[in-house]
């Protein structure tokens, strides 16, 4: 519990950091004209959307996937020891273990979403103003840290569910209560679409 | 539908017991209750004889468990080498006769097993020490001599050991006797004399120079000779071990022996434990239990037909007796009695939702899957599964769930969503009609539509609790707690959609709802607590608001498949355009590893956003919609009957 908070402040403070040096890096320096000179030295200033792009990318795949694989992982420790004392719970035990691989799915959808609006797979994303990529970097932020986070929590009432399989050989409620968790994941996954979607790319 | 339960008391003679039992397993209508006393027999003691049946009833109730317990364990024993049951094998069908009498056949067979692997057990140990002693005695493969020739004189004993051989010259410089023999490792053999009266320095001087005594096994032969004995004998061992595997192995040749055993086993355990709950006299038994009221005649027949001369007694429950719940549904619905039933059964006076809640679950099944190529497999799969397996309880319940789930997402897939994750325009041109609401292209338009078909859940489950509470003579819970915020939805409603003085009646709706609400929500208070009840009724706006929100996952789980299935499609997309470089074979290799990839990752798609859509949407039944009508509580309805694992009974 304390590991996990702990481990949940690094990776999010990591990722502002990444945002802050993405700031630093990434910002165009005023005025506009890619050809205009400082000193006679020439100023690189071509949009830099891209950067901001990868690294929403990056942030929506990398933090709820952390968030699925500990969660995974935690439940199927559990699983695997019902699943040691008798076979026959495997399969209650497997759905248990299979809902928080959800947040990482869900992650890896905005990931996908990133990558084809922002033109990283077209390659237009050489051409990405900045601020439009800056709207992608903030859209990832939604499903990647309640993505880490709710699939850590509804890991810890898989668990516990995996326990009301092994005492009374069917799961019952307990998946109604690891679901309640998921609702913070979907609901971040909706707000993440509509704002990946919302980016006026082409206008 | 709940069919009700009469309860039963029946009277025999002892003698036509067994019989009488058998014929009720057989058919599979009562469920057997603990004799419960109520009836003539109240007040008699448990009598000699009724103790004495008790108790011979949970003697063979032991034995026939100890039985199922040696097949299952014989069984797992036996699991690596039994032929593999494939996805869509249907089990053997046999008959009860055959199953019971295969019981003395499976314990044989256990008993060979047990024997078997005690004898393993026996050679592994052997083996074992035969091991250590070799271990003992290699490094004295050197000494020449048998070592029961070893024997103290007079004055001297004698100690062999071992030590290193640059520390004999120690040995030299002490004076003490001592004979070498050829190293068979990095220390050499030594047998050293010690003198009896200078036994202790001796023995110091020894243990000063790295002497370490041998600790031998109990022989008296030459090393080398016994040596090679233990070797010869650990050969034949461990061909013996090795034959005896193999006849644990062919065992498993007896798998479906012991398969049959095992659901034989399982049937006489019920029926024991069935016999345990049974009351006796000298000469006769009762049994109470519970029998379905449809069933009630079926069972009056049986009991003419095996035991002419018995008394029975069919009632309704009492008030205070809690009989249990079964449902019986169409065969289109029964299936979805699962779902309920994970939740908990519908209580015995309640009212089974399962047909209510069937539609609404395959409605929101399909947009949550909302992938056509999808369904369409999912279906199929399904299909075969019933049709070559045969499944039989839950599982055959869950086959059945996404047959029809698959075969609503077919359609909500045409409507709202993507076939194998591709855009339908994208696949048959823009004028292509459907799907008629995209998610992808209009989001918001998809989030307000699945909220509102869940608002519409909502309101009759809101009705269907109204119809409930009327019909049980709760007319003021039905119109002041219920019939109020229907009366405030409607006037609001009116007023939102409606610009004619016809918005005058959603004005007088919504506020004699509110008046109805505020005025006689708290009723149950009195004085300041009656009119603060009520306005905390209003409270209640925030629940109505986040069921409505809790559709939206709808949105996210249907958009999610689509997006999912795309992007594999992308990812073997890419795979093939990389392999296409390769020369000469790049069109047969990129054809082929794309439509691996393709087919391992949609099937993996299809496995989680199924599992996902199973859950999400059975929760959207338990809390948003049950939560406003049902009655939980209830126990399954469980007869003694016939339940087998490996074998389906004719």
């Amino acid at each position: 519990m304390k590991k996990f908070r702990k481990f949940a402040a690094v990776a999010i403070i990591a990722i502002l950091a990444l945002a802050v040096c993405g700031a630093v890096f990434a910002e165009p320096a005023p005025g506009g004209d890619p050809m205009m000179t400082v000193g006679g030295a020439p100023v690189d200033n071509t949009p830099k959307g891209y950067i901001w792009a990868a690294l929403g990318c990056c942030v929506a795949m990398i933090l709820p996937g952390i968030g699925s694989a500990l969660g995974v992982g935690m439940a199927g420790r559990a699983a695997a020891g019902v699943a040691a004392e008798d076979p026959e719970k495997s399969g209650a035990c497997l759905m248990f273990e299979l809902l928080p691989a959800t947040q990482g799915l869900y992650g890896f959808v905005i990931a996908m979403f990133i990558a084809v609006f922002s033109g990283i797979l077209s390659g237009s994303v050489m051409n990405l103003a900045t601020d439009l990529g800056r709207s992608f970097f903030y859209a990832s932020l939604p499903i990647g840290v309640v993505g880490l986070v709710s699939a850590y929590f509804q890991s810890r009432v898989c668990c516990a569910g995996i326990g009301i399989v092994a005492k009374q050989g069917n799961g019952g409620m307990g998946i109604t209560f690891a679901i309640m968790v998921e609702l913070y994941a979907i609901l971040a996954l909706i707000i993440s679409i509509l704002m990946v979607v919302g980016v006026p790319v082409n206008a | 539908m709940i069919v009700p339960m009469k309860h039963i008391s029946l009277f025999a003679r002892k003698d036509d017991e067994r019989r009488i039992m058998k014929a009720l397993q057989e058919n599979g209508v009562v469920q057997i209750e603990r004799f419960d006393g109520d009836s003539p027999a109240e007040g008699a003691e448990l009598s000699p004889a009724a103790g004495l049946f008790r108790a011979s009833a949970q003697t063979e109730l032991a034995e026939k468990a100890n039985d199922a317990a040696a097949i299952k364990a014989a069984l797992s024993r036996l699991n690596a080498y039994l032929p593999k049951v494939g996805f869509l094998d249907a089990p053997p069908e046999a008959d009860e006769e055959t199953l019971v009498s295969s019981v003395p056949e499976a314990l044989e067979v256990c008993r060979e097993l047990d024997e078997l692997q005690k004898k393993q057990q026996a050679l592994r140990s052997q083996a074992e020490k035969h091991n250590a002693s070799l271990k003992a005695l290699k490094p004295f493969s050197g000494v020449d001599m048998p070592l029961g020739s070893i024997r103290p004189t007079k004055t001297a004993g004698f100690l062999l050991g071992l030590m290193r051989e640059e520390k004999l010259g120690l040995l030299d410089e002490a004076g003490i006797m001592y004979d070498a023999f050829p190293a068979a490792g990095a220390r050499v053999p030594v047998l050293a004399a010690i003198p009896n009266a200078e036994r202790e320095q001796t023995l110091s001087i020894l243990h000063g120079a790295g002497f370490t005594e041998a600790a031998l096994p109990d022989i008296s032969g030459v090393p080398a000779e016994e040596i090679s004995l233990i070797e010869s004998e650990l050969a034949s061992l461990e061909l013996s071990q090795k034959e005896t595997a193999e006849a644990i192995e062919a065992l498993a040749e007896k798998g479906d022996i012991l398969k049959r055993g095992l659901d034989g086993a399982m049937i006489e355990k019920a029926r024991a434990e069935a016999r345990c709950e049974l009351f006796s006299t000298k000469e006769t038994f009762a049994l109470t239990g519970w029998v379905r009221s449809d069933e009630a005649d079926k069972l009056l027949r049986i009991l003419d037909e095996t035991a002419p001369t018995h008394y029975i007694e069919v009632r309704d429950p009492e008030d205070d007796e809690q009989p249990p719940t079964y449902c019986k549904n169409s065969k289109f619905f029964a299936p979805f009695e699962f779902i309920t039933n994970m939740y908990s059964p519908p209580d015995p006076r309640g009212f089974d939702p399962t047909v209510v809640m069937t539609p609404f679950y395959l409605l929101f099944f399909g947009l949550m899957m909302g992938d056509t190529g999808y369904g369409i497999l999912m279906s199929i799969a399904a299909a075969l599964f019933i049709k070559l397996r045969k499944p039989k309880k839950g599982a055959g319940q869950v086959a059945r769930i996404i047959f029809w789930g698959g075969l609503s997402t077919i359609v909500f897939g045409l409507l709202a969503g993507t076939f194998f994750g591709m855009n339908w325009y994208d696949l048959f041109g823009e004028s292509f009609p459907f799907p008629l609401l995209d998610p992808m292209k209009d989001q918001m338009t998809a989030i307000i539509t699945y909220c509102a078909l869940g608002f519409g859940q909502i309101i009759v489950g809101m009705i269907i609790s109204i119809v409930l509470h009327i019909k049980n003579g709760d007319w003021q819970t039905a119109l002041f707690d219920i019939g109020s915020w229907l009366m405030i939805f409607a006037g609001a409603a009116i007023l939102l959609l409606v610009k004619s003085p016809v918005k005058y009646v959603g004005w007088g709706l919504l506020g004699l709802g509110l008046l109805l609400l505020v005025g006689f929500g708290g009723r149950a208070k009195k004085g300041i607590g009656r009119i603060v009840g009520g306005f905390g009724k209003l409270y209640d706006i925030t629940g109505f608001l986040s069921d409505v929100l809790s559709y939206s996952r709808v949105f996210a789980l249907g958009l999610a498949t689509g997006a999912m299935g795309s992007a594999f499609n992308l990812v073997a997309g890419i795979a093939r355009d990389m392999l296409k470089g390769i020369p000469v074979v790049g069109g047969v290799v990129s054809f082929i590893v794309a439509a691996a990839l393709l087919a391992v990752l949609h099937v993996f798609s299809i496995a989680m956003n199924a599992l996902g859509a199973f859950i999400h949407c059975a929760r959207l039944q338990f809390i948003e919609y049950y939560n406003r009508f049902y009655t939980p509580g209830g126990k399954l309805f469980k007869p003694l009957g016939i339940d087998t694992k490996y074998n389906n009974v004719k």
